[in-house]
């Protein structure tokens, strides 16, 4: 018998009744404990969670909109792509809205405690090698940060995973979702009691030179980068882009992104427009004063770095039941400069879901990069 | 604690595994700038360095007080 684990499917149907009917019939018999979903912006995401509830009444449903959908071998925009979790990889699982409108630390914590009532206990005391948890927050209030130091605050030892959500990059409108209750102000959360083996997966293909010290950040607020080594910070970008300072964009600051180095591993903080003012570099992620910034070049083609990495998890877990993929909307954007895209989209030949972010989460917010959570 | 070398020590004695270690500096090192697995000696006794982390940590649910009792008790085993 097939156990009930992870079934993936994929929609370009344009109703919630005829989206529903089209994940019903790629779930087939498996009853979900949860069910991750991803529409486009275009998609009417609360429509169609209540189609999924007047079918399955306790399924717990966490998704957000998107730049894009991804699961096996398919990439669209304007679809749906969804996961069902069945009972054979879930145990308990618990959901939830952070709304932001009073603020992040009030919405977060409100937020923890419905989670925690739920599930009978403190986040503080759930075991990392058995839970883990979903965090899907918009992407148009600048809010991730903050919203990563207070989950780790109130969860220090669990890995909230997951990404922002997307409206297509306008980074206008971006709406995440528990159920059917939906927000474009807020972070949507879920917490999973696993019952077979995972990996986290953190993917970017890019590293410093060897060597390098980086620039340091000599003066931050927020997402204004001021200075570099007491320089400003857009003269800095433009040495190491070998650009002038009112040629820096994505096409240069994407093909050599900057980030820090923890731990051997790179953290990109990638720029955004206007991506220099008066001196100054605007970040679409914090960075702390006193930090390294290192400049990184491409280890290789991001297609091969995917690959080599999802075998190694493969290899680690034994097979890959399924896969959540948190894919940043610009490693697409990569994909499709280099004419990637086919390769990469059909090497994953695993059950997968996902969508193309503006932004991942992964223990703090980060860009360029894929998270992932994997089940074996 | 006084210094970076004797918090990192602390902490990887606190935490039970090194996957755990792994997250809890990632943590400090998002916030703070200040990788613990990785710093620079000569920022070793940097007191606005040691204070930040110990502020990161403080948030994160580590009282330095747990961190040294654990500390004392690892160099008593030791001798």
């Amino acid at each position: 018998m097939t156990p009930d684990t992870f079934r993936r499917a994929h929609s370009t149907a344009t109703t919630p009744q005829a989206v529903a009917a089209d994940l019903f019939a790629q779930f087939g018999n498996l009853e979900p404990r949860a069910l991750v979903l991803f529409c486009a912006p275009t998609q009417d995401s609360v429509g169609i969670a209540h189609e999924i509830q007047r079918k399955w009444q306790s399924v717990r449903i966490v998704g957000c909109s998107t730049a894009g959908e991804i699961s096996t071998q398919t990439f669209t925009q304007g679809g749906v792509s969804a996961a069902a979790l069945g009972a054979d990889l879930v145990g308990m699982v618990v959901t939830t809205v952070a709304r932001f409108d009073d603020g992040v630390k009030v919405g977060v914590a409100r937020a923890v405690a419905e989670l925690e009532h739920r599930l009978g206990q403190s986040l503080k005391t759930l075991s990392p090698e058995k839970y883990v948890g979903l965090v899907f927050p918009d992407s148009t209030h600048g809010t991730e940060e903050l919203l990563h130091v207070e989950l780790g605050n109130h969860a220090p030892f669990i890995t909230f995973v997951g990404g922002s959500a997307g409206d297509n990059a306008k980074f206008l409108d971006s709406r995440v979702q528990s159920g059917a209750t939906s927000t474009a102000r807020g972070a949507a959360l879920m917490v999973l009691e696993l019952k077979r083996p995972f990996e986290i997966v953190k993917g970017c293909h890019y590293l410093p030179e060897p060597g390098s010290k980086g620039h340091l950040v000599t003066k931050a607020t927020g997402r204004m980068l001021y200075e570099l080594d007491g320089r400003p910070a857009a003269e800095v970008y433009a040495e190491n882009l070998e650009c002038k300072v009112e040629e820096l964009s994505y096409a240069n600051t994407a093909r050599r992104p900057a980030g820090l180095l923890i731990d051997g591993q790179p953290w990109i903080r990638q720029c955004g427009p206007p991506f220099h003012v008066e001196g100054a570099v605007t970040l679409g992620c914090e960075i702390a004063e006193g930090s390294r910034l290192h400049f990184m070049r491409s280890s290789g083609m991001l297609v091969d770095h995917f690959k080599n990495q999802m075998d190694g998890v493969a290899k680690r877990l034994g097979r890959i039941e399924g896969a959540l993929l948190f894919d940043c909307a610009l490693r697409r954007f990569e994909l499709e400069a280099t004419g990637t895209v086919e390769p990469y989209r059909d090497s994953i030949t695993y059950p997968a879901v996902g969508f193309h972010t503006h932004g991942e989460s992964l223990l703090g917010h980060i860009h360029q990069t894929l998270t992932a959570l994997v089940f074996g | 604690m006084q210094s970076l070398s004797e918090i990192q020590q602390a902490l990887r004695l606190a935490l039970a595994s090194d996957v755990l270690y792994g997250v809890i500096n990632a943590r400090v090192a998002l916030r703070t700038g200040i990788d613990l697995r990785n710093f620079d000696m000569k920022d070793n006794r940097n007191d606005d360095f040691v204070k930040k982390v110990i502020e990161a940590l403080e948030s994160l649910g580590f009282t330095m007080q747990s961190l040294q009792a654990v500390a004392s008790k690892n160099a008593a085993v030791a001798k």
